[in-house]
C-alpha cells in the first residue's frame, strides 16, 4: 500500500464489470418481466411442433428461437420463466443465508469466548458435511415445496459468510480507529454502525456475488435430479435433466437450458472478481 | 590506495509504477567501497537508500515475475572476478550474488524459508560456491560457521526451524548464510532495525568481528544514526535518491556540511538540546484546567497484576503480563515508560485506559477504577484520559473523512454537528494541519499527518491525562522531530499529564520527567529522567541505557558539545 | 502438534456425533414406518402395541441411546421398499463411488497443481492463460452440464467412448474427467494464488540473494511452500466431490449409491437416507484427517513446537 492513491475517477468504462454486469441486469429483468417478454405460453403444449431445433439448424423457425422439446413446448419461453423461478429460489435462499450467517458471524465476533467457540465449531462441522446428503434429508423431511426449498437451501450454506464476518469483525474489532471511538467514550451500537459495518459491507458484497451461482446450482441440481421444482413449473435444472433422455436426436433440449445456465453463473462469477480485485480488502480466509 | 571492490558511477534506478508512471528512486549515485570498510547509508524511508542496495545484485526483480525496474550507470565489481553488474548477465550476476556479495535483511524471520531446516538453508548457500561437496564435509563446514555466529547448542541449531529461533538469532542465521561463502563484501539493508536494543547491540557486536575477520567490505544501510554511528568508517548521507554528503564517520556527525545532514543530526530524539518540560512548569500550567480533584494524581496503581490464561480446555498455566505493578502520575507530569517488546507496556496503558481488567491490585483513573465505571462517570473518565496509538493508519476508520474522524470524541459527548466542526477547524490550526485536509481519507494524507489528526482527536475533549503508546515509532526520524515537538508544546500549552511509552529510550528521555523501566512485567526502576539516564541503579537499566546506540561514540560526543553550545 | 491433532480429533467426533443426531432427528421426524409398512391403514391400538414392541413410545433421549447402540453394532435398519439391510445396499454399491471419486481427486491433484504452479509461473504465456481460462470455466459449470457436454462430444459425435455404465476401464473415462474437471478448476486457481503470495515473501529474496537460478528457486522455496495452504483447501473440496458423484452417477447412470439415495428421497425411505447420510460424513471426516496429517507432515511449523 501506498500513500499515493489518488481520489477516483467515476467515468463510465466498458471493463468486464460493467459489461457482465449490464448483460446480468439485462438477464434478470428478462426474468422478471417473463410474462410480457416470453414469445409463448411455456406449458403450452403442440404436439404437432414436438422436438424443434433452434432457428440456426436446419428445420428451425423464428417461431422458436430456441426450439422446442419433445412435447411441443417453446424452449426460449420456458427458458425464461425458468430464470424467474432460479433466480427467485436462489435469491431468496441467498438472502436467508446470509441473515443466518452474519448473525451467526456476528454473535461468533462480539459474544464471549465459549459462544465464539460453539459456533465456530458447528460452523466447521457444516463446513465438512456433504451438504447435498443434508438437502436431501431436508426435502425428503418436508416435501419439495418452492419454500421448503429456500429454506433448506439457505440452511446449508451460511458458513462462509459466518466465517467472514466473524473474521472480520475480530480484526476490525482490534483496529486502533475501534479501540481509538471506545476511548472516546462511543458505545457498542455506535461502533457497529459507524466503524464495524461499514468496513464490512464490500468484503459482504464481493462474497454474496460470488456465492450466488453456488446457490442457483444447488437449485438446478436438485431439479435436475427431480427433487427440486416439480413440474409444470418451468425450472432450469429440471429443464435440463428431463432432456437427457433425448440427448442422441435433440440436444438442444437439455443444451438451451445448460447455456442459459452456464451463462448466468460465468456473469456472476465475473463480475465477483472483478469486484474482489477491485476491493481488494477479501483475504483468502 | 587499493582497487575498490565495489564501485558504483552514476547509478540511477527507476521504477515502473502500476499506474502507468515512473519513478525515479535513486538519481546518479557514486560510491566506492574498498576491503575491510564499512560504508553506511542514512537517510529517511524513501530516500532511496535501499533500493540503490537491491540495485546492485538486481534484487528487486522477483523471480518469475514481470520486471519494473530499470538500472543505468555503472557498478564495477573487482573481485573476486571484474563485471560491470548493471550490464551484466543473469549467469553473471547469480555468481556475483553466490561467491562476491552477500545480503542480510531487515526482517530475518520472514527471510528464511519457515519449512526448511537451518542447517539446510545454510547449506543452500554454501553449495552455491561449493558445487561438489560432499555431505559430511558440508555438514561440518555448516556446524563451524553456526558455532561462529554464536548460536546456543549448535547441534540443535541446524536442526531447528526458523520459528523456533528468536528474531536475534534469525538474523545470526542470516549472516551465517552470507558469511559461509566468503563474499568479499556484504550489504546489510537495515539489519538491526526489527530488533530490541539489548539485541541489537550483539548483533551489530557480531557484525563488526566477522568483517574484522574475514577482511570484508561492509555496506551497511540504516536510518537510525546512533546504529550508524557505532558501525560505520564512512558515511553516506542520502535524501532523494541522491547522496548529498559523504565523509568520515567522525566528520560527517561532528562538521555537517549538508543542511539536511545537520536537520537530521538535530531531529534524532533525546540527543539534542532541545527543550525538556520540567515538573514545576508543567504544574503551573494546570492551574487553568479544570476539575475537582486538582493536585491528587490522574493515574494511581498499587500493586496491579495481570495474565493471560493458556487456552487450552480453560486450565493450564496462567502467564502473568504484568506484576505487581505501581506507578503515580501527577496532573502535569510527563512519566516515561520504557522497556524492551513483550516487557508489557501497552497492556499497562490499555489497563489505564480500563479495556483490561487487573487480576489483583487497585487501579485508578482520573479518581474512578477505569474497568468498572458506569454511565456518567465513565463518560466523565473517556473525556479525560485519552489515547494515541503508535500505527496511525490503523487508529484511523479508512472510511470517515478525517474532519469526522477528529470530531467523534465531540459528537459523542454531545456536541452539535455545526459546533464540532468549528472545533475541528481550531483543533486542525492547533496540530498544524491544512484545514483543507478536513474532508480528506486516511490514505490520502502522509504517515505525519495522520498521527495530527489522532492528536487533534485526542485533545478534542480536553483530557487530562494522555497516554501515548508508541507514539512516533511509525514515523520518520525528521517527522519523529516534529510530532515530539507538538507534543511537548501542546503538554505544557494545556497542562496535560502524558504517560508516554515507548522502547525508544530517546524519545522518552526528550519528553518525560520521569522515567520508570520495565523489564518482564515488573517496573525495575522509577526516577526522574536524569537521574535514571545519568545514575542508573540496576543492572537492567544501566544494560538498556549502555546499549542505546550512538553512545559513548562520535554521536554522543556531538551531542554533548551542541548542548553546550546551547548553553553558552 | 498434540494441541493441533486434539483439535482436529475433537473436531471429528464432534461432527460424526452432530450427524448422528441429525440422521436420527430426520429418522424420527418422517414419522413411524408402520404407515408406509401397512398402506392400507392400521388401527390406533395396534399402531400403539408396534411402538411399543420397537420402543417408539419411550422418551427420545432413550431411543437415541438405543439407537447409538443399534449404530454401534452395525446395525442401520432395513429399507422400507426391499427390506434389504441398508448396510448390504450400500456395500454393493458403494465400491463403485469411491473408486470414481478417488479416481477423480487423483487426476485433479495431477492435474491441477501443475497447472497453477505453471501458471503462476509463467503469467503471461498464452498457455497459462488459456489454462486459466478453463480453471475460470470448470469453476462455474456445474457436473450434469459438463457430464452432458462430454457424452454429446465423445459419445454422440466423435464415438469414441461410451456413455453408460462401469463396465470396461473405458466406461470410467469420461465419469472420472466429469467428476474431476471443477477440482482440477479449484485446485488451479488456489495453487496459483499460494505460488503468486510465495513468490512476494521474503524467503524467496533470500533465496535468490544466494544466487540459486530461478528453477532452484521455484523448486526449493515456492512449490514447496504454496503446498502448505493447498492441503487444507483439499479438506473443503471432498464434500464437494462426494455431492458431485450423485450427479456424475445420475448423467452416466453408474451402478453406485447415488441413484438408490435419490430414489430413497423420492420414496421417503429414511433408513436409506440416514445411512446415506452417515457414510457420506464419514468418508469426509476421515480424509480430512487423513489431510491434517499430512498437513503436520508438510508444515514444521505445526510438527515442531516452538
Amino acid at each position: 500500500m501506498t500513500d499515493t492513491a489518488a481520489p477516483q475517477q467515476r467515468t463510465l468504462r466498458f471493463d468486464t464489470l460493467t459489461v457482465s454486469a449490464a448483460a446480468l441486469l439485462f438477464i434478470i429483468a428478462v426474468g422478471v418481466f417473463a410474462p410480457v417478454v416470453a414469445p409463448h405460453d411455456p406449458n403450452f403444449t403442440n404436439l404437432l411442433a414436438r422436438s424443434k431445433p433452434p432457428v440456426w439448424l436446419d428445420g428451425g423457425s423464428w417461431a422458436h428461437l430456441f426450439g422446442t422439446d419433445n412435447i411441443g413446448r417453446d424452449l426460449l419461453s420456458r427458458c425464461i420463466y425458468g430464470i424467474r423461478t432460479s433466480f427467485g429460489i436462489a435469491t431468496l435462499g441467498l438472502i436467508f443465508s446470509a441473515f443466518l450467517g452474519i448473525s451467526l458471524g456476528l454473535l461468533s465476533g462480539l459474544g464471549g469466548a465459549w459462544t465464539d467457540r460453539a459456533v465456530m465449531t458447528v460452523t466447521d462441522v457444516f463446513l465438512t458435511l456433504p451438504d447435498l446428503l443434508l438437502l436431501l434429508c431436508g426435502i425428503a423431511l418436508l416435501g419439495t415445496d418452492i419454500w421448503v426449498l429456500i429454506v433448506v437451501i439457505g440452511f446449508i450454506r451460511w458458513e462462509a459468510y459466518a466465517r467472514l464476518v466473524r473474521g472480520q469483525v475480530l480484526s476490525l474489532r482490534a483496529e486502533g480507529y475501534v479501540e481509538a471511538s471506545r476511548a472516546l467514550g462511543g458505545g457498542p451500537v455506535r461502533i457497529a454502525l459507524f466503524h464495524i459495518l461499514p468496513n464490512l459491507a464490500s468484503p459482504l458484497v464481493v462474497i454474496l456475488t460470488l456465492s450466488f451461482p453456488g446457490v442457483l446450482l444447488m437449485e438446478a441440481g436438485l431439479s435436475f435430479l427431480g427433487v427440486g421444482v416439480q413440474p409444470p413449473t418451468a425450472s432450469l435444472g429440471r429443464m435440463i435433466g428431463d432432456g437427457r433422455d433425448y440427448l442422441i436426436n435433440a440436444w438442444w433440449i437439455s443444451g438451451m437450458p445448460s447455456i442459459v445456465l452456464v451463462t448466468i453463473t460465468l456473469l456472476f462469477q465475473l463480475i465477483g472478481d472483478s469486484l474482489r480485485d477491485r476491493i481488494d480488502v477479501l483475504s483468502d480466509d | 590506495m587499493t582497487e575498490p571492490i565495489l564501485s558504483a558511477r552514476n547509478v540511477h534506478v527507476y521504477f515502473q509504477l502500476p499506474g502507468g508512471g515512473r519513478l525515479h528512486a535513486v538519481r546518479g549515485i557514486d560510491l566506492d567501497l574498498f576491503r575491510g570498510e564499512t560504508v553506511a547509508i542514512v537517510g529517511e524511508s524513501g530516500a532511496g537508500k535501499s533500493a540503490f542496495a537491491k540495485a546492485i545484485l538486481h534484487l528487486h526483480q522477483l523471480p518469475f515475475t514481470p520486471n519494473r525496474t530499470k538500472i543505468e550507470g555503472s557498478v564495477s565489481l573487482n573481485a573476486p572476478f571484474s563485471a560491470d553488474l548493471v550490464r551484466a548477465s543473469d549467469d553473471v550476476i547469480r555468481d556475483a550474488r553466490a561467491r562476491a556479495v552477500g545480503m542480510i535483511f531487515q526482517d530475518a524471520l520472514s527471510a528464511l524459508n519457515p519449512v526448511h531446516r537451518i542447517g539446510d538453508q545454510i547449506e543452500e548457500a554454501l553449495r552455491q560456491v561449493k558445487p561438489g561437496i560432499d555431505r559430511e564435509a558440508a555438514a561440518n563446514q555448516v556446524y563451524n560457521i553456526v558455532r561462529a555466529i554464536g548460536l546456543p547448542d549448535p547441534e540443535r541449531a541446524i536442526r531447528a526451524f526458523p520459528h523456533q529461533l528468536s528474531g536475534g538469532q534469525c538474523q545470526r542465521v542470516m549472516i551465517a548464510i552470507a558469511a559461509v561463502r566468503f563474499p568479499v563484501a556484504l550489504i546489510a539493508d537495515e539489519p538491526t532495525t526489527a530488533l530490541d536494543v539489548t539485541v541489537q547491540a550483539q548483533i551489530l557486536k557480531l557484525l563488526k568481528s566477522i568483517q574484522d575477520i574475514r577482511g570484508m567490505g561492509m555496506l551497511f544501510i540504516s536510518h537510525d544514526l546512533g546504529v550508524v554511528a557505532e558501525i560505520a568508517d564512512r558515511v553516506a548521507v542520502m535524501y532523494a535518491g541522491e547522496i548529498v554528503e559523504i565523509g568520515t564517520s567522525a566528520k560527517v556527525f561532528s562538521a555537517p556540511e549538508h543542511a539536511y545532514t545537520r536537520a537530521l543530526l538535530a531531529s534524532r530524539p533525546g540527543m539534542g538540546s532541545r527543550r525538556r518540560p520540567t515538573v514545576p512548569a508543567a504544574i503551573g500550567s494546570t492551574k487553568e484546567t479544570s476539575g475537582a480533584v486538582k493536585s491528587a494524581p490522574v493515574l494511581t496503581t498499587d500493586k496491579v497484576s495481570f495474565g493471560y490464561r493458556s487456552r487450552l480446555f480453560g486450565r493450564g498455566s496462567h502467564r502473568f503480563v504484568l506484576q505487581d505493578l505501581s506507578l503515580d502520575i501527577e496532573p502535569g507530569e510527563v512519566h516515561g515508560l520504557v522497556g524492551e517488546s513483550g516487557s508489557g507496556k501497552s497492556t499497562f496503558g490499555r489497563l489505564a485506559l480500563g479495556f483490561l481488567k487487573p487480576d489483583s491490585g487497585s487501579i485508578k483513573t482520573c479518581g474512578t477504577t477505569p474497568y468498572a465505571v458506569r454511565g456518567v462517570h465513565r463518560r466523565d473518565l473517556r473525556r479525560n484520559v485519552q489515547v494515541v496509538y503508535q500505527d496511525s493508519a490503523t487508529a484511523l476508520n479508512p472510511r470517515m473523512s478525517l474532519g469526522h474522524s477528529a470530531a467523534e470524541g465531540l459528537v459523542i459527548n454531545g456536541m452539535a454537528l455545526e459546533d464540532a466542526r468549528e472545533e475541528v477547524h481550531r483543533l486542525f490550526d492547533r496540530v498544524r494541519l491544512p484545514t483543507a485536509l478536513m474532508n480528506r481519507y486516511p490514505h490520502e494524507v502522509s504517515g505525519g499527518q495522520r498521527q495530527r489528526v489522532c492528536i487533534a482527536r485526542a485533545i478534542a475533549t480536553k483530557p487530562r491525562l494522555l497516554i501515548a503508546d508508541e507514539p512516533v515509532t511509525a514515523l520518520d526520524v525528521s517527522v519523529q522531530a516534529q510530532i515530539l515537538d507538538l507534543f511537548g508544546e501542546l503538554q505544557a500549552e494545556l497542562g496535560l499529564a502524558m504517560l508516554l511509552i515507548s522502547h525508544d529510550l530517546g524519545v522518552v528521555r526528550e519528553l518525560s520527567c520521569k522515567v520508570s523501566v520495565m523489564h518482564n512485567g515488573r517496573i525495575v526502576e522509577t526516577g526522574s529522567t536524569a537521574d535514571v539516564f545519568g545514575h542508573p541503579r540496576t543492572a537492567y537499566s544501566q544494560k538498556l541505557i549502555s546499549s542505546i546506540p550512538g553512545q559513548n561514540s562520535t554521536l554522543d560526543k556531538v551531542a554533548v558539545r551542541t548542548t553546550m553550545a546551547g548553553k553558552g | 502438534m498434540f494441541h493441533f491433532m486434539s483439535i482436529r480429533l475433537t473436531r471429528a467426533l464432534v461432527t460424526m456425533f452432530l450427524v448422528l443426531v441429525i440422521a436420527f432427528v430426520t429418522l424420527r421426524l418422517s414419522g413411524t414406518p408402520f404407515e408406509v409398512m401397512y398402506p392400507e391403514g392400521i388401527t390406533a391400538e395396534h399402531l400403539e402395541a408396534l411402538e411399543a414392541k420397537y420402543g417408539l413410545d419411550r422418551p427420545w433421549p432413550e431411543q437415541f441411546v438405543s439407537y447409538l447402540g443399534n449404530v454401534a453394532e452395525g446395525n442401520f435398519g432395513r429399507s422400507l421398499y426391499t427390506s434389504e439391510h441398508v448396510w448390504k445396499m450400500f456395500a454393493n454399491r458403494m465400491p463403485y463411488t469411491i473408486i470414481v471419486g478417488g479416481l477423480a481427486l487423483l487426476l485433479a491433484i495431477a492435474v491441477g497443481i501443475p497447472l497453477g504452479a505453471f501458471s503462476a509461473l509463467y503469467r503471461s504465456s498464452p498457455a497459462s492463460r488459456a489454462g486459466m481460462g478453463f480453471a475460470f470455466l470448470g469453476y462455474a459449470v456445474p457436473h450434469f452440464v459438463i457430464g452432458i457436454a462430454l457424452i454429446l462430444f465423445f459419445g454422440y459425435y466423435l464415438r469414441v467412448l461410451p456413455t453408460t455404465g462401469l463396465e470396461t476401464p473405458r466406461h470410467y473415462i469420461l465419469p472420472v474427467v466429469t467428476l474431476a474437471i471443477p477440482i482440477i478448476a479449484a485446485i488451479a486457481r488456489f495453487m496459483r494464488a499460494a505460488m503468486l503470495d510465495a513468490i512476494g515473501h521474503a524467503y524467496v529474496n533470500t533465496a535468490v540473494s544466494k544466487g540459486l537460478t530461478d528453477g532452484q528457486v521455484a523448486r526449493g522455496h515456492i512449490l514447496r511452500n504454496a503446498m502448505i495452504p493447498l492441503i487444507t483447501v483439499l479438506g473443503l473440496e471432498i464434500a464437494g466431490l462426494l455431492n458431485g458423484t450423485i450427479f456424475v452417477e445420475a448423467v452416466f447412470s453408474l451402478p453406485g449409491v447415488g441413484r438408490v439415495l435419490v430414489d430413497a428421497v423420492e420414496g421417503r425411505d429414511f433408513p436409506v437416507l440416514q445411512f446415506g447420510l452417515i457414510a457420506y460424513a464419514g468418508i469426509v471426516v476421515m480424509v480430512n484427517l487423513l489431510i491434517d496429517f499430512c498437513y503436520i507432515a508438510a508444515d514444521p511449523r505445526i510438527r515442531v513446537e516452538a
